[in-house]
């Protein structure tokens, strides 16, 4: 187990919407290694995105709430930050996050060297003509082709996969210790994917960040994490390091959802897939909430909500199967 | 391999189609155009899973939408058994719909949001003049049922379901005119991985109970892999290479399929490796390269890629390539 960089503890952040009220993260623990990589997995609705937002403190307040629990970042508590140290201190500093669309994350009315220089200006104090610089050499980095021109250009210039790499970019600017990865390759073609997931893989190397990295595809998890953790319906079930993990998870939804994908073995029979949806996270289902879905439920698993299991190591399960 | 040697159902011969561009003008009079198909042959067989893959802008939605005739091709024409479908008019062509028909991509946007689903799913049946309302209805409901969906959600309207529900009524609406031929473009590519697999499995019943041919037409090699039994890889408007799934999967010929295949992540992190990466992005389709469309990111280019246009030729037996490394000089 390397030093713990991040470590979330009983996170609960709420929305109170015209429908009720919404648990969309209800109890997360996590603790992200430094250097590690970690994967966050789960369906849409799940709470990951949440999870990561909750950690800048980025929820819309109302409708939105953190509730109840700890984030502590290298020793702190950031829900006891004022918003003002917030975002001088851990803001793309410390913690960066590359958000889900890089169609929509870049500002369309200004270059993009503009956009990377603003980061430099206002957390490294440089002056416009180094900033401009150091975004020129940024550029060049991460593989745009002749960076002295396309520094100039507007975001509708580039594609998706060098936008993807604009935002890596701007995220990795000021060194961060943690980089909050948010479905980083999801609307990419599969050959932009791997330029990008191979670009954070020689980026990871020359710098001692972490990175949390959310995502629903079980492929760019098992190509790039240390440790998975699954997340489903506002808690995390499941917690391995990634190898135990693609050996065989044990928690039902986990099993469920590695062999629902149809990666790319042979094809053989039927796929497996986990029968219903997801719940409606207004009323989610009394017990464990994967029990209507699970086809290993037991009576208990509608009355009582399983807690974290310790199967071995750092195995953990939220499962009754491994009540002993 | 089912049906290897029945007659195709359908055949496309030539096919293209070009899209002018508002605005730009190379010249003086002439047009940019956006070749979006440039010069398609493809056959499918009765009672086969044909895969269609190819990266955002190849064409490949395209091709589907030309099948149904829901766009005119510029050249080139789709046979439907031996039958030209591109002069097809008023009657013939609403007959021909009704052999052809399309699941669409977007779940949320291919259903009409005003409309019950129970009658989305009656109304081809109701507008071929099939059958009369009654009637309709309680198909409707029997696809609704076959969908696992029971008759209480007749009168729900789509924003009610989620997209795993929606996709499945989409699926419902194309099968209730009893097609033989679905062209299903990316149909589980906005949906979630559990429900992802109960689609693929869904639509693989559907396959071998009323004996359906698909044109499956996706990005994700995997869900391919699982569905097709053969499979076409297309890249800006052209076949590059085709071929049986597994034959395509364990010996890609052609440089372009192995560098999407090599793409594709990982399925365990032991297997993690060093892989085949292709440079810069896929060139746009307006002023696409001359001679191999593919040779600017090419590994394996040679002089005569950037010159001459490969053509598609049958470099093993059933395994159809467009490659000047492959084929005879």
């Amino acid at each position: 187990m390397r030093d713990p960089l991040l470590q979330i503890k009983g996170l609960k952040t709420y929305f109170y919407t015209e429908e009720g009220l919404v648990r969309a993260v209800d109890g997360v623990g996590l603790t992200i290694g430094k250097e590690e990589v970690f994967g966050l997995v789960g369906e849409s609705g799940c709470g990951k995105t949440v999870t990561a937002k909750s950690i800048l403190r980025l929820i819309p307040e109302p409708p939105g709430e953190i509730v109840e629990g700890e984030i502590l970042f290298e020793g702190m508590d950031l829900l006891g930050f004022s918003s003002n140290r917030l975002r001088t201190e851990i803001r793309g500093n410390k913690i960066s996050m590359i958000f889900q669309d890089p169609m929509t994350s870049l500002n369309p009315v200004y270059t993009v060297g503009n956009q990377i220089s603003e980061i430099f200006r206002l957390h490294r104090n440089l002056s416009k003509k180094e900033a401009h610089l150091e975004s020129i050499s940024m550029l060049d980095r991460i593989g745009i082709p002749s960076p002295e021109r396309m520094v100039f250009e507007y975001p509708y210039r580039y594609s998706g996969g060098m936008r993807q790499r604009v935002m890596i970019a701007m995220a990795l600017a000021c060194n961060p210790s943690l980089l909050i990865a948010d479905e980083l390759s999801t609307a990419l073609d599969v050959t932009i994917q791997a330029q990008i997931l191979e670009l954070m893989k020689a980026l990871k190397k020359n710098s001692r960040t972490s990175i949390l990295l959310i995502t629903h595809n079980l492929g760019v998890v098992a190509e790039m994490a240390d440790q998975v953790s699954v997340m489903y319906a506002g808690n995390i079930v499941e917690s391995c390091d990634v190898e135990t993990f693609f050996d065989g998870p044990m928690h039902p939804y986990s099993e469920g959802l590695l062999n629902s994908f149809p990666g790319m073995a042979r094809r053989e029979g039927k796929l497996a897939s986990i029968p219903g949806s997801i719940p409606d996270m207004v009323h989610p289902p009394l017990g464990c909430r994967f029990h209507p879905r699970c086809n290993k439920a037991m009576p208990r698993c509608s009355r009582n909500f399983p807690p974290m299991f310790d199967l071995s190591g750092h195995h953990n399960v939220r499962c009754w199967l491994y009540d002993t | 391999m089912i049906h290897k040697d029945t007659e195709p159902i359908l055949s496309i011969k030539g096919l293209e189609k070009f899209f002018p561009v508002r605005g730009r003008r190379r010249s003086r009079g002439s047009k940019a155009m956006i070749k979006a198909v440039n010069g398609v042959d493809l056959f499918i067989h009765k009672g086969e899973t044909l895969g269609l893959v190819g990266e955002s802008g190849c064409g490949k939605t395209t091709v589907g939408r030309l099948i149904l005739r829901l766009i005119e091709p510029t050249k080139g024409a789709v046979f439907f058994r031996e039958q030209d479908i591109s002069n097809l008019l008023g009657s013939e062509l609403l007959a021909y719909r009704r052999q052809v028909q399309i699941i669409f991509q977007d779940p949320f946007s291919s259903l009409n949001p005003r409309m019950c689903i129970g009658n989305a799913i009656s109304e081809p049946l109701i507008s071929h003049r099939l059958m009369g309302k009654e009637k309709a209805r309680e198909k409707a409901i029997e696809l609704l049922s076959f969908m696992g969906l029971s008759e209480q959600y007749y009168y729900r309207y789509p924003h009610e379901f989620s997209g795993g529900q929606r996709q499945r009524i989409g699926i419902a609406r194309a099968l209730a005119l009893q097609p033989k031929l679905i062209v299903a473009d990316e149909p589980v590519s906005a949906l979630d991985v559990s429900i992802q697999a109960q689609v693929i499995n869904l639509m693989e019943e559907i396959r071998d109970k009323f004996g359906i041919t698909y044109l499956f037409i996706s990005h994700d090699l995997g869900v391919v892999r699982h569905i097709s039994d053969r499979v076409a890889v297309m890249y800006l408007g052209k076949i590059v290479e085709l071929a049986e799934t597994e034959a395509l999967f364990e010996n890609p010929i052609h440089p372009y399929t192995g560098a999407l295949l090599s793409a594709v992540p990982v399925a365990h992190p032991r297997l993690r490796k060093e892989r085949l990466l292709l440079r810069g992005d896929v060139p746009s389709p307006l002023n696409s390269p001359s001679g191999c469309s593919f040779h600017p990111r090419c590994p394996r280019k040679i002089d005569q890629c950037e010159r001459e246009i490969p053509q598609v030729e049958e470099t093993v037996p059933h395994h159809f390539v467009a490659c000047h490394l492959t084929n005879g000089p």
